[in-house]
């Protein structure tokens, strides 16, 4: 390493948290150097939403775009919980183990320059305010040691950065000074959950969406293709790789490396990161160095970069020294149900989570629960967006009868979702898989996950109550409910690398910053004390990343 | 542990059980004579599946056995399946299942969809037949057209962002 590094930065990682942090720091004049572990996906030609066999594959895999890592036994299935297994109409049980299990891959993510923002729906949230405060108020997670009033600014620049359309009115936030586009209409789902909803006395109003309701910043309005998870190919999407990274590349000071990953954080043995040891796919060896270093690898991968850098001035790892690395993680504890309409509907169509009910979001909404939940509306995220997965999950048979059943139902399947808070306990941590490694040789992440009778309770009233919406809509025949309990499958996941005031209990300061490694910082999810009651969490990873950029 | 999907959860658990991985199958061109042999057997077994209506074509007429057929090439575990299955139907019909009256082959098939155990080999074999056939076959352009849809991209739907919000 020297000191001759062309690079004030070095962010590893290019998702939400590390995008936002290296358009702030280039908008400041920084010289930034991102890393990338995966490839560039090009929304033009890699997303085949053209194509007639669209349907038969979901975001596109790269070589290198899937990051490895294993899960440890999960816990056994109870008769007391039987309720709660996922099912549907042509398979029964979607999961025949006396475990839980994951699903599919479990942790859902692209690795790759815009990393998961690629495939997200895009849903842009606040947190609530109340779900900043879980310690001091609940006795479970820990306190945010900033507040929403510190946060809020940078809520709004990313907003106004991404072309977020949708509503200000929103209970537990504060949009003083947000300049959102306007909402999108609803589509079929949302009409008819909408209706449904209100006859249950809940409020069900526009989901704020990364998707633009006009043409903004050079982008045109999103076109209603209901694919967002299958990637954007109008760069509508207000994913990273054309909001954030596009607007520093703007700059000049932004230099991308993609398909390098860092498989090591070097240091000087006192309290500074000298550099980063990369890797490539044909086993080739480089080298950066830079004043500051910012890891935006995600709550899985943060942490294993962190544990694997142990050396002997940080045996258990870089800011492990409290052994906090790892710990308190959190996961998405969520559960949709879908049921089939008997009326002429085209729920193929629209914005996906267009609609959403925040009545139960704040951390003391739920009777005798703690911790918040929301319902959205999810065809498109229960990927019911054509005929294929009708003629796989929901449309049972075969024959002439079948295919006059597919020509009537098409269209009509209507999900309704809910997310909930994922409080932290002693059975859900990362740590390093010692039997596993990566083509580098570097031990493989482990997720531990455990899920306690409170997470498995408040999935209850998540499923109870997308019942209750999906009846009073009208809807009474159900054929698909999927959720947790059976099946561990993720997209936002928290809370591996805590911050906080206490270096016993936490990992960074509350700007992001390392305890004892004073040129370290972190800016992704890993960071959050709590989950919130379901919101989805970039909007909040880019709005720290940016307040960290501009602590700088 | 590894991640799994409930569908390579069942092949990993049930065909070590049930089909023992014969070593005359792992030759390519063994398996290619075998995949002529049951063809046509395949073929009549998805047209029962998917077969033609007013509205749309059987499933052979869309070469939705060939695609099946191709997909095993990649898949080992399919295509022992198919070879499997298809000679299990064959014996089911005492020789040949192509040639079997159609109020037959509905028995039959009736008896995998709803009595047959998804753990033995006819249960087996008619999930996951349906399953591909019925993927490929929803995929298709022809299939699209008769349901009146066209790939999200890149028109989309904008008489969607015509309505009042």
């Amino acid at each position: 390493m020297n000191n001759t590094s062309p690079f004030d930065v070095i962010i590893v990682g290019s998702g939400a948290g590390g995008s936002a942090a290296a358009y702030g720091l280039t908008q400041a004049g920084y010289n930034v150097l991102m890393l990338e572990a995966g490839p560039r996906f090009n929304p033009a030609t890699d997303y085949p939403l053209s194509n007639a066999d669209w349907e038969l594959s979901r975001f596109p895999l790269k070589p290198g775009s899937q990051g490895q890592y294993t899960f440890a036994p999960m816990q056994k299935l109870e008769p007391r919980w039987q309720h709660l297994r996922s099912k549907n109409t042509i398979n029964g049980y979607l999961s025949n183990q006396e475990t839980r299990i994951p699903s599919d891959a479990g942790y859902h993510h692209v690795r790759g320059l815009g990393g998961s923002t690629l495939q997200f729906t895009g849903e842009s949230h606040r947190l609530h305010q109340d779900a900043m405060n879980m310690h001091s108020r609940f006795n479970v997670a820990a306190d945010w040691p900033l507040s929403y009033q510190d946060l809020m600014p940078y809520y709004n620049q990313a907003e106004k950065l991404i072309g977020v359309a949708g509503d200000t009115h929103i209970v537990g936030r504060d949009y003083t000074g947000a300049s959102l586009l306007p909402p999108h209409p609803f589509a079929d789902t949302s009409r008819i959950l909408q209706r449904g909803a209100a006859k249950l006395g809940l409020h069900w109003q526009a989901n704020n969406r990364a998707a633009l309701s006009h043409s903004y910043d050079g982008r045109p309005s999103c076109n209603y293709c209901h694919n967002c998870n299958r990637g954007c190919p109008r760069g509508d999407k207000g994913s990273a790789d054309v909001t954030f990274i596009r607007r520093a590349s703007l700059t000049n000071r932004l230099t991308i490396k993609t398909d390098l990953s860092v498989i090591k954080l070097e240091n000087d043995g006192n309290q500074k990161i000298s550099g980063v040891i990369c890797g490539n796919h044909a086993g080739q060896r480089f080298s950066f160095s830079a004043p500051i270093i910012i890891l935006a690898c995600g709550a899985i991968e943060t942490p294993r970069l962190l544990l694997n850098s142990a050396d002997t001035h940080s045996p258990e790892g870089l800011g492990n020294e409290s052994g906090q690395v790892g710990q308190h993680f959190m996961e998405t504890l969520s559960w949709t149900l879908t049921g089939m309409s008997d009326a002429p509907l085209q729920t193929f169509k629209g914005l996906p989570a267009d609609g959403i009910c925040w009545d139960f979001n704040a951390p003391d909404s739920i009777p005798n629960i703690i911790g918040g939940c929301r319902f959205s509306s999810t065809t498109a995220e229960a990927d019911l967006s054509g005929p294929v997965n009708y003629a796989r999950r929901l449309v049972a048979g075969w024959g002439a009868e079948f295919k006059a059943s597919m020509r009537q139902q098409f269209g009509q399947a209507v999900s309704v979702g809910a997310i909930g808070e994922s409080l932290p306990n002693a059975g859900s941590f990362i740590d390093l898989d010692a039997t596993t490694q990566d083509e580098h040789g570097l031990a493989l992440a482990q997720i531990h996950s455990f899920l306690p009778d409170t997470e498995l309770k408040r999935l209850e009233f998540m499923a109870q109550q997308c019942s209750n919406i999906l009846q009073a809509s009208g809807i009474t025949e159900i054929v698909e409910s999927y959720g947790s309990y059976d099946l561990f499958s993720s997209t936002h996941v928290f809370g591996t690398c805590r911050m906080g005031y206490d270096p016993l209990t936490s990992v960074t300061n509350p700007v992001g910053r390392s305890h004892r490694w004073q040129n370290l910082y972190i800016c992704d999810a890993s960071l959050f004390p709590s989950s919130g009651g379901g919101e989805s969490p970039s909007l909040t990873i880019e709005a720290l990343a940016l307040r960290m950029a501009s602590s700088l | 542990m590894k991640p799994l999907s409930r569908r390579q959860l069942l092949i990993a658990t049930l065909y070590s059980v049930i089909l023992p991985t014969p070593p005359v199958l792992l030759a390519a061109t063994v398996r290619h004579k075998t995949e002529h042999t049951f063809a046509a057997t395949l073929g009549a077994f998805v047209d029962m599946i998917l077969p033609a209506d007013a509205f749309s074509p059987a499933a052979t007429q869309l070469g939705i056995d060939q695609s099946l057929w191709q997909l095993a090439d990649s898949d080992a575990n399919l295509n022992k399946l198919l070879i499997r299955g298809c000679g299990w139907l064959n014996r089911e019909a005492f020789g040949n299942f192509v040639t079997l009256p159609d109020s037959h082959k509905l028995e039959l098939l009736q008896w995998m969809d709803q009595s047959a155990s998804p753990r033995r080999l006819p249960g087996l074999f008619f999930m996951h037949v349906r399953y591909h056939a019925v993927s490929f076959y929803y995929a298709s352009e022809h299939i699209h057209q008769t349901l009146g849809l066209t790939p999200p991209q890149p028109i989309g739907y904008p008489e969607i962002g015509q309505r009042k919000r």
